[in-house]
């Protein structure tokens, strides 16, 4: 494969890598889409036509079992790119056996001071630790995006964070097919496009865990979430859309629009939100017919919240001597909290999906420690500064 | 400044700068950066945490509190890092404070007591000594060379440096807003930043901290 872009190019912001991966080595076609932004698809009722937009050649590259996407913010059209720049994209690849392979990643346009352009991957901290615009001009700002004159003020990282910044896209998930073609008729597949533009079939509401706590004694503990965060949600995808065919494949990330504070409490608890998730339609030409390919995506949350009182409590050993006191975790680096199960879905495709978010200054978790006899903090997989998960013992 | 004699000294300066996206009271100069992005690290990230006054002390009496669970390491694989002196900003501020080294041995060499003995400090009330925790400590800086990635991947068993602040707090209370860590490394000069904010709890300290 030949690089898209130089590094050079790269370090002077001219084009910012957006995503990389790898790809099957007998890759015969691939295609990459943003997809509508979450103020688009929100408004559209089912079987309505999704406006993706698909990239053009020039836009990426493939070979060599690899792919490399480079795409300035200003070459993608206001109807892909939400707030606080984050885009959804959807990449699709078809091996010479007639198997597509297919996944999702968000990615976030940041800027730096001295208006280098790059993009992040949005739970990577980078854009999460950086005061970005605030919640009701974005939406404002979303609503306003009717062409390409209003664009989301960009998150301002400084310029030694974004040094080879780009999102890296893992393994796509292989959807098999029994429609196998010959390699003659290479040349009448097409991935975007050639059947027709993809559509909403269907959407659903969710709840997703967002974060766990586990007081002990009379401590109590709380989330605070406020309009400035982001969550990354699983993507589950299917060539038949019946229950339980499908398979995950990639995440896409929610920006809120919503703030909640939870009530302290003493109870073992995971704190939740919910999830408004589309069945978007795909179709891939395979010459003589169109195929279809599902994908359930988050589209936004809704606001709700809720509360699961007592679930169960871990053993956690990465611990810290605590007396009584508050403690605080609203960092954007160290561990992310994330759960590979946590999106109650599995009513509607079979399983759950995963959900990821990172801590941030307007995203903290809160333990107000009283103590009667000794006690610790202690993570789940790093010491508690740094962990994704806090429970608390006594000692 | 000596930063080779280990003294906490309190920067009074106004001026603020911004370094990795957070605004600072202190000045951090040139090489400064925040803790994940440079060659020392103090396993931290952004949070904070508080003691409460002892129950039944009086409220004029001054009281020690001591603050750690910060893990000093390399992220730059065989790379000694020569700590030269910690910095403090604090508002209110203390009466008077200690930066103690917390040398923790490897796994096998803690086995003659308790595991929970060997935890890191998090919030303790007294001196360190008083913490009844395990580990030598010393007001000597230390050479840094363990590696933060073969620390983690070991669940803390390989042997690590823990930084601890004992505090001496009078009736307002203590609001330590972050570190500054001065070391050298590779020839250089650093700042480490550690946005892990100390707090004990006195009149004149936020309520949301203390309860």
């Amino acid at each position: 494969m030949e690089p898209l872009v130089n590094v050079s190019d790269q370090e002077a912001g001219l084009t910012p890598i957006t995503l990389e991966g790898a790809i099957p080595s007998d890759t015969v076609e691939f295609s990459v889409s943003a997809d509508p932004s979450a103020t688009v698809v929100d408004a559209l009722n089912p079987g309505d036509t999704l406006p993706e937009f698909v990239l053009r050649p020039g836009m990426f590259s493939w070979g060599e079992g690899e792919f490399q996407v480079a795409v300035p913010l200003s070459s993608l059209p206001s109807k892909v790119v939400g707030v606080n720049g984050i885009v959804n994209f959807t990449v699709t690849a078809l091996d010479s056996s007639g198997d597509i392979h297919t996944t999702t990643a968000s990615a976030q346009a940041v800027q730096s001071n001295n208006n280098t352009q790059a993009w992040v991957d949005p739970e990577s901290g980078v854009a999460a630790a950086t005061d970005t615009e605030s919640p009701a001009k974005a939406d404002s700002q979303a609503m306003r995006r009717t062409n390409n004159t209003h664009r989301p003020s960009l998150p301002q990282v400084p310029e030694s964070d974004l040094k080879d910044a780009h999102v890296t896209l893992g393994k796509l998930t292989r959807l098999s097919t029994s429609a196998k073609l010959g390699p003659s008729k290479r040349k009448d597949w097409a991935l975007a496009g050639t059947c027709g533009a993809d559509t909403l079939v269907n959407t659903t509401r969710v709840w997703s865990r967002i974060g766990t706590s586990f007081p002990v004694g009379a401590t109590t503990a709380w989330m605070d979430v406020d309009g400035r965060t982001s969550r990354t949600y699983g993507v589950a995808v299917s060539n038949t859309n019946k229950f339980g065919s499908f398979s995950k494949s990639g995440s896409q990330t929610v920006s809120s629009g919503w703030s909640n504070e939870w009530a302290r409490s003493g109870n073992q608890r995971s704190y939740e939100v919910e999830v408004k998730y589309g069945l978007y339609k795909h179709l891939t030409l395979k010459y003589p017919k169109c195929e279809p390919t599902y994908y359930w995506k988050p589209i936004v949350e809704t606001g709700g919240t809720s509360v699961t009182n007592g679930i169960g409590r871990p053993s956690w050993t990465h611990c810290v001597k605590v007396v009584e006191g508050t403690w605080r975790r609203y960092t954007s680096s160290g561990s992310a909290y994330s759960n590979s199960s946590a999106v109650n879905i599995s009513g509607v495709i079979g399983m759950d999906l995963s959900v990821s978010r990172q801590y941030s200054n307007s995203q903290s978790l809160n333990y107000a420690i009283k103590t009667s006899k000794p006690k610790m903090l202690c993570g789940n997989n790093d010491e508690p500064s740094r962990a994704g998960s806090i429970m608390e013992k006594f000692k | 400044m000596n930063f080779h004699k280990l003294a906490a000294y309190f920067a009074m300066a106004s001026m603020g700068i911004t370094l990795g996206g957070c605004s600072l009271g202190i000045v951090a100069g040139p090489s400064g950066h925040v803790d994940g992005r440079g060659i020392l690290s103090a396993n931290s990230s952004p949070g904070g945490q508080s003691a409460n006054r002892p129950h039944g002390l009086p409220i004029a009496k001054p009281w020690w509190v001591t603050f750690g669970g910060l893990v000093l390491c390399s992220t730059s694989p065989d790379t000694s890092i020569e700590i030269e002196g910690v910095r403090l900003n604090g508002n209110p501020a203390p009466l008077e404070t200690r930066v103690l080294y917390r040398s923790i041995p490897p796994l096998s060499a803690r086995s003659e007591s308790s595991s929970n003995d060997w935890i890191l400090v998090g919030t303790s009330l007294g001196t360190f000594k008083e913490s009844g925790l395990k580990g030598s400590v010393s007001e000597n800086p230390p050479v840094i060379k363990q590696d933060c990635s073969d620390l983690r991947s070991s669940h803390y068993a390989l042997p690590h440096v823990e930084l601890i602040v004992e505090v001496k707090s009078g009736p307002s209370g203590v609001d330590l807003r972050q570190f500054l860590v001065d070391y050298r490394a590779k020839g250089k000069e650093y700042t480490l930043y550690i946005p892990w904010e100390n707090v004990a709890c006195g009149t004149k300290i936020d309520r949301n901290w203390c309860s």
